[in-house]
């Protein structure tokens, strides 16, 4: 029997670009918590639906579970930064980073305090 | 657009087996017109929790011929960084399937849609949190 394998597999990575664009945010929430943190919070951030967010973070353990998503983001972005092949468009993604930090904060997801320290962790790259 | 919309699945087992008993579901779907697998990747983590990526082309015979009829296409969309950060949550002694599948049903859906006249303007997974959260304040509204 002939085999079927894939091409090399050295395209983008399809989790990183879900993660960027956002669009298949829903889908990536049922997949895995870090992709689900990122997803969804890219995907609040970026909707701008006030009313739909209100509905998600609601209630008090809501939000905790948004905070840890936030930790788990930064983690991640962090370790992102780290990592030995960095992203080309360092800035772009540094400025994206940023406003995403600032629409969590306008939304009250995050507080002052929170948002000073995740600023600072993005800048320290 | 060629595809349909696709749609990522990380399916979890335990141990570090895949017995292929999941084909007659897929089968079932498939034979339906619903999905179409367009891309599959194995991965299974130790005790020690090393990772270990397998190609469908390398599953022994009878997985292999097991899995053969279900899989359309190995597309290689899914790299190893995704393989990766998929899997990253798995436990020790675990396995799991990665998976990307086209929604033939949406295609052929938004197909006829277009031919008469009309246009899919939107199309969206909506998060079960916040289905949960509606179907709360529903039944708090009706008690």
């Amino acid at each position: 029997m002939i085999r079927r394998r894939p091409a090399a597999r050295s395209g983008p990575s399809l989790v990183g670009t879900m993660a960027r664009t956002a669009v298949i945010a829903g889908t990536a929430t049922a997949v895995s918590g870090n992709v689900a943190a990122r997803g969804a919070l890219r995907a609040q951030a970026q909707q701008q639906q006030a009313a739909a967010q209100q509905a998600a973070i609601n209630t008090q353990a809501d939000v905790e579970q948004m905070r840890q998503q936030i930790d788990s983001l930064q983690a991640q972005q962090t370790q992102t930064a780290a990592a030995p092949p960095a992203a080309p468009a360092g800035g772009a993604d540094l400025i994206a980073q940023l406003q995403q930090l600032g629409e969590l904060r306008s939304a009250g997801i995050l507080n002052d305090a929170e948002f000073e320290a995740a600023k600072a962790r993005i800048l320290a790259g | 657009m060629p595809f349909g919309p696709i749609e990522l699945l990380v399916v979890k087992f335990p141990d570090n087996q895949f017995n292929g008993e999941i084909i007659p579901a897929m089968q079932e779907l498939i034979d339906h017109g619903t999905i179409r697998v367009v891309d599959i990747l194995f991965v299974t983590k130790d005790a020690d929790g090393v990772v270990t990526e397998q190609e469908f082309g390398d599953l022994v015979d009878d997985l292999y011929t097991a899995y053969d009829p279900v899989v359309d296409d190995v597309n290689g969309l899914l790299t190893h960084e995704d393989a990766e950060q998929l899997t990253a949550t798995l436990e020790p002694n675990s396995s799991a399937g990665i998976m990307l599948f086209e929604n033939v049903w949406a295609k052929r859906f938004a197909d006829a849609v277009a031919n008469a006249n009309g246009e899919v303007v939107l199309n969206e997974r909506i998060p079960r949190i916040v289905i949960e959260e509606l179907v709360a304040a529903y039944d708090e509204a009706s008690a």
